[in-house]
């Protein structure tokens, strides 16, 4: 059954544009904030996507589920992002890179505990990365990150179920002995 | 589906609390305002068609008629006034009284309806009961009868 808000935007209803940023906004920058690990972008993503959606919104008018239309948005804009980033970073010298990273080095300190996290999670697969931020911060259910994804919902749970042991390899002995 | 082991829950907790941050206060206003100007595009002209098209342009009418219409009627209203307060012919030259008695029998109306005043009253004139000779005084036709008297009286 399609969602009564899905009904409004397809309308064009400027209120149900209201709602749909009230109800989406916050699990959707914290989850691109997870998944793309650069805070300063993340703002930008999510408002070119509510924007984008309000452009095209002849499209919820086929829409069942809300959740799972909205995050597969994010996750396209995430990933046409991340590649623009790598294009951008390709298009530096490798000696400009190396002189960043020794500077990086140089001045690095301890790792705080939300730093020690958010190591720990770039240093997931990017599929592992994406599961986390659904379940966690998009509050998805697996048959909806399946959705989303283009996966099973079993094939999601594995990813997430994954990641928490991985991430508790990394982190969890570290906490406990502090 | 399997449950999630109770240490992974632990690992779940963490991430829980650690939350990223959301999105800041202003983020709203930029994008609900991004997204209204994007909006328009397709809902306004139809507004619009609504508003311009067929209300507005109806009550500009309706208002435009009823003024000139007015004006109409003053400018009708003056005019006969001043060549009624000047000694122009009046109506009752213009039309005998014989012929609206005439027309008025063709009806089958009897001299005291109102209209038939004029007649009335231009045969009470003066002029009328000096049998047509020197200045015909203007008659009080067509003006009304507290503008007429009025005059009189403050003569």
């Amino acid at each position: 059954m399609a969602d009564p808000l899905a009904q409004s935007l397809a309308a064009g209803t400027p209120s149900a544009f209201a709602e749909l940023y009230d109800r989406f906004a916050a699990r959707l920058v914290k989850t691109a904030r997870r998944m793309d690990c650069h805070p300063a972008a993340t703002e930008d993503i999510v408002h070119d996507l509510f924007v984008a959606m309000a452009r095209s919104r002849a499209n919820f008018e086929n829409v069942d589920n809300l959740d799972a239309y909205v995050f597969t948005a994010l996750r396209h804009a995430v990933a046409r992002h991340q590649q623009r980033r790598r294009l951008e970073h390709a298009a530096r010298s490798r000696a400009a890179e190396n002189a960043i990273q020794r500077d990086d080095r140089a001045t690095d300190s301890p790792p705080s505990a939300n730093e020690s996290l958010a190591h720990a999670l770039a240093s997931l697969p990017p599929e592992q990365r994406e599961a986390v931020g659904l379940k966690i911060d998009g509050g998805l259910t697996f048959a909806e990150i399946g959705a989303v994804t283009g996966i099973s919902p079993n094939t999601a749970a594995s990813r997430y179920r994954y990641a928490l042991e991985k991430l508790r390899i990394l982190l969890i002995d570290s906490f406990v002995n502090e | 589906m399997k449950s999630i082991p109770r240490e992974l829950m632990a690992v779940e907790r963490l991430l829980e609390q650690q939350a990223p941050d959301g999105p800041s206060v202003a983020l709203r206003s930029r994008t609900l305002d991004a997204m209204l100007n994007v909006l328009p595009i397709d809902s306004l002209p139809e507004q619009q068609s609504l508003s311009t098209d067929s209300c507005m342009p109806a009550a500009l009418d309706a208002a435009s008629a009823l003024s000139l219409l007015g004006m109409a009627l003053s400018l009708a209203w003056v005019g006969v006034g001043w060549l009624s307060f000047h000694g122009h012919p009046s109506p009752a030259s213009i039309r005998p009284p014989a012929t609206l008695q005439a027309q008025a029998r063709a009806f089958g109306m009897e001299p005291g309806y109102p209209f038939l005043a004029l007649d009335v009253a231009a045969s009470d004139t003066p002029a009328a009961r000096s049998d047509g000779k020197g200045p015909a005084p203007c008659p009080p036709i067509l003006a009304p009868y507290w503008f007429h008297h009025g005059l009189q009286g403050n003569n």
